[in-house]
């Protein structure tokens, strides 16, 4: 049987997945949702026709949950750009940043790898087989570094400008 | 039926028609998105859920804040508050709407303008 009350939670938790002050915001959309059910209700709909109109007014949960999570701050912040790196998901990561924390992003990861090379450049001094050493470390930092440039907002920024380029 | 308005123009409109029905009183998400609604005479719909991202940036800024109330129905309600800065901030960004009207006018069939 239908639970209203549980649908309602169910698509507020989808909306709003993280954040110190989540339950606050829940119960606000929850609110602007109980508003336009009564409404459809009172106009002769059942509950799940309501709860299906008034969610589709409110718009896509995927988009919604995007507006949201740029409002997000601090650790939430970190938590969702790392879940969309550790996921690929490159157009949330593009959502989650501005244009000046995209170029923070860039020198970040290229600061990062540069010094993990020196460091084990440091480290490997003198070693039999350091150079070698150095070129397996290489081609398994290249591994993770790949992952994160697929993930990466320019690389998918640049390709669409160069498809709609060619178009 | 007038031609819609375009998605561009209603999210750059968003935040001073916000500030625009805050300074009228204290008001909640649903019932600002119903204001909206009726004074456009329906030429203006906004995705509901849009609304509220763009109301917590305002109190983020400090132009608006909030307070819980209770509604009629006894259920927990968040209602918005303009504040001064957010009066501050409604008169500039309509300053600078009523110059673009202006300047839109002038370019089609007003007055013609000495540059």
């Amino acid at each position: 049987m239908f639970d209203l009350e549980r649908e309602v939670q169910a698509w507020c938790a989808r909306i709003h997945r993280g954040g110190r002050d989540r339950g606050e915001r829940m119960a606000e959309l929850a609110d602007h949702l109980y508003c336009q059910i009564d409404r459809l209700l009172a106009e002769g709909h059942d509950e799940e026709e309501a709860f299906r109109i008034a969610t589709s007014r409110m718009g896509e949960p995927a988009d919604l949950a995007r507006e949201h999570a740029k409002n997000l701050t601090g650790w939430p912040k970190a938590r969702a750009i790392l879940f969309a790196l550790c996921t690929c998901r490159a157009r949330a990561l593009d959502d989650l940043l501005t244009d000046k924390a995209r170029a923070r992003w860039i020198i970040g990861v290229s600061l990062f790898f540069a010094g993990a090379m020196l460091v084990s450049s440091w480290l490997m001094r003198g070693m039999e087989m350091g150079q070698t050493g150095t070129y397996v470390l290489l081609a398994i930092w290249w591994v993770p570094y790949s992952v994160l440039l697929a993930a990466s907002p320019c690389r998918e920024r640049s390709e669409n400008e160069e498809s709609s380029a060619a178009r | 039926m007038a031609n819609p308005i375009s998605k561009d123009l209603i999210a750059a409109s968003a935040t001073p028609l916000i500030l625009s029905i805050l300074k009228r009183g204290d008001s909640y998400g649903y019932e600002i998105i119903q204001t909206v609604h009726e004074v456009s005479d329906g030429e203006l719909e906004w995705a509901d859920g849009m609304l509220y991202p763009i109301l917590h940036r305002l109190e983020k800024k400090g132009l608006v804040e909030s307070y819980w109330g209770q509604a009629d129905t006894g259920r927990k309600r968040k209602y918005y508050k303009l504040r001064r800065q957010g009066k501050r901030a409604l008169d500039e960004q309509r300053r600078a709407w009523d110059q673009l009207s202006t300047l839109l006018h002038d370019l089609n069939g007003g007055p013609a303008c000495s540059i």
